[in-house]
């Protein structure tokens, strides 16, 4: 048997899938980024290969993306708008069009019935919408991150945080604790904060059901229940949402491979 | 024969790499020559060889803007305030004139800035074209201009308004443009040599800079090589790029196509002073150069209904094989952004693929427009 691997390098996690010829994943893994780049794009494969239990020399082809994939040893790059499409078509065979709100940047990608991309926009100018914003927030509000969004559903009056600018916003945020606003409220306003500038994202590159929304942010219920309300449309999410960029990645290796162009 | 390409690159380099040098040395060995600057995208620089001066393009570059922001405001486009602080700072002080020309609000505000603050250093005068190209008073309009603009700067370097002196500047404007269409054409041809972007840009840049009978001769050397060993064009994904007509975005910035997997094969670099059509050799000699501006290519910044951008920009994507199209404007271009809106429209009325970037001129955060334009080239291949 082949594997196929995908290493996805963000600014915040690396993550790694490992699929068979069948294209079923096989295993998989997260570690920390952290400044060395190609360091742990080395560690989250053998920590792939570890969990898998297979030798590493039956990897095929390794396919590197995200904003670190030139400083990875692969056999190839490929951008993570190519691979996130990818992934998220394989998980999701209706989905016409992608939200990806990564550390640093978010993403929104159209994509044809063949799951090859129709059109992308990229936020890559500022945090504001990104999983960065929600960290900082989070930290101005003394809560665990993963808190922020359970917390931001139980709001009964969400709190107007209109700075687009995250240093602005966590002023803004610390105005409001300082006021008494209760903190649920400061955090579902947050979560609509984004959604709105997500929305404004995704009505540029024309909104096409069905949705799949990928990257860790996905994971934040608070998040999902904003984004869906001012889109007026339900999100396919998959448990491994934060894995379909390295999904894609391994897919486009093993299909190349398959091909014969490896 | 690698010599030829090896020469005028090294030439143009140097020249785009202290532009002021350049001049400083000109003059030395011109006696009584003028230096005059202008600002993008098209003077009538007939006129300034009329004279017997140098035209010397101002395309602003990478520089920190202290001095300028206390004149201009922020949300400008960059080269206005990089342009300015160069003026500021001294750096233009060889130039004799400065010319601009009213192509948007901004290049308006500066040149007023430069005249009520920097007219101490040097002559500086708007060449107030027509916007509108297809109404039957453009072209007269302009002649009557291009009458004054002539008169103004005879009168301020000390000479005679000679019409001989002007048709021979003709001569030298149409000789310059014709070596770099021909050159923007080889540019164009897929074969077992070529240039890259980086290159392409130093290489039209130097030539709105270094005089006319130094520039086109090395430019024409290597251009008649059949054989010469300039570097191998880029397997890229064949593009064209437009929204470059007034300014430049940094190397580094440039050379992010050919890394993202992309082959510029059109473009409008400069297009302002390479594309109006060689004027008429008798006659009056200012109706000769209106009448080769009003009918000179489209650009944002000019309005002729006879002449659609759209139409000149899908007619060179299918001469030269080009699968998509990148925009790339400058951040508040005004002329630009109106028309990338209408030129995507069409572009994809006609089933080609763009991408929008915008920039400026300093490097910037250059990885995430690096992923954009790979994702283009992934997605058009």
């Amino acid at each position: 048997m082949t594997y196929f691997a995908g290493v996805d390098i963000g600014s915040l996690a690396t993550k790694c899938v490992v699929v068979d010829e069948a294209g079923d994943i096989v295993s998989s893994a997260i570690v920390a980024t952290g400044a060395r780049v190609s360091a742990a794009a080395e560690s989250v494969l053998a920590a792939a290969v570890r969990a898998g239990g297979f030798d590493p020399a039956r990897i095929g082809c390794t396919v590197a993306t995200g904003y670190g994939r030139k400083r990875a040893h692969a056999d190839r790059q490929v951008t993570e708008i190519t691979c996130h499409a990818r992934g998220a078509i394989h998980l999701f065979p209706g989905t016409r069009t992608v939200l990806d709100i990564g550390g640093q940047d978010t993403k929104a990608i159209r994509i044809g019935a063949d799951g090859g991309v129709v059109n992308f926009v990229m936020n890559d100018k500022c945090a504001a919408g990104t999983g960065r914003f929600l960290e900082v927030m989070a930290r101005a509000l003394e809560v665990d991150l993963e808190e922020l969004g359970p917390l931001s559903l139980q709001s009964t009056a969400p709190q107007t945080i209109s700075s687009f600018c995250t240093v602005f916003g966590e002023s803004e945020v610390i105005s409001h604790v300082a006021n008494g606003a209760e903190v649920a409220d400061i955090a579902r306003g947050l979560h609509e904060a984004i959604s709105h500038r997500v929305a404004g994202l995704l009505k540029r590159v024309g909104v096409e059901s069905q949705l799949t929304m990928s990257g860790g942010v996905s994971h934040n219920i608070g998040m999902r229940s904003a984004l869906e309300q001012a889109l007026g449309t339900s999100f396919n999410i998959h448990p491994h949402a934060q894995l379909i960029g390295a999904l894609g990645a391994s897919l486009i290796g093993r299909d190349r491979f398959l091909n014969g162009q490896q | 024969m690698r010599n030829q390409y090896g020469r005028l690159l090294a030439a143009c380099q140097k020249v785009t790499n202290d532009p002021m040098a350049y001049v400083t040395a000109w003059k030395t060995r011109t006696p009584n020559g003028k230096a005059v600057g202008f600002f993008p995208t098209y003077v009538p620089t007939e006129i300034v060889y009329a004279v017997g001066g140098l035209p010397v393009g101002l395309w602003g570059g990478s520089i920190s803007t202290g001095s300028a922001n206390a004149y201009i405001q922020q949300f400008t486009c960059s080269i206005v305030r990089s342009t300015t602080e160069y003026a500021l700072e001294g750096t233009l002080d060889r130039l004799d004139a400065v010319l601009f020309p009213p192509i948007c609000d901004s290049a308006k505000l500066v040149g007023s800035i430069w005249s009520l603050n920097l007219a101490g250093k040097f002559l500086v005068d708007m060449v107030n074209l027509p916007e509108r190209l297809d109404s039957k008073g453009s072209a007269p309009y302009l002649a009557a201009e291009l009458r004054r603009v002539h008169a103004a700067l005879a009168a301020r370097f000390g000479l005679a308004v000679s019409e001989d002196a002007l048709w021979s500047g003709i001569a030298s404007a149409d000789r310059l443009r014709k070596a770099q269409q021909d050159f923007s054409v080889w540019r164009s041809q897929a074969r077992s040599c070529g240039t890259n972007l980086v290159d392409a840009a130093t290489i039209l840049r130097a030539g709105t800079i270094m005089h006319v009978d130094e520039y086109v001769p090395l430019l024409e050397e290597m251009l008649a090589q059949p054989d010469h060993e300039a570097p191998k064009p880029s397997q890229g994904v064949p593009v064209a790029l437009t929204g470059l007509a007034c300014q430049l975005p940094h190397a580094e910035f440039l050379a992010l196509f050919e890394s993202a997997g992309l082959r510029v094969i059109e473009d409008d670099l400069f297009l302002g002073m390479r594309a109006a059509l060689p004027a008429a050799t008798a006659g009056d000699p200012y109706c000769a150069i209106a009448e080769a501006f009003v009918n000179s290519a489209a650009m944002a910044m000019r309005h002729n209904s006879g002449v659609q951008r759209h139409e000149q920009l899908l007619d060179r994507i299918k001469q030269r094989g080009g699968k998509g199209v990148v925009f790339l404007v400058p951040k508040f271009c005004e002329p630009e952004w109106f028309d990338v809106r209408y030129l995507q429209a069409e572009t994809k009325k006609a089933s080609i693929p763009s991408i929008i970037i915008d920039f400026e001129e300093g490097a910037g955060m250059t990885g995430p427009v690096q992923t954009r334009l790979e994702a283009f080239a992934e997605t058009i291949a």
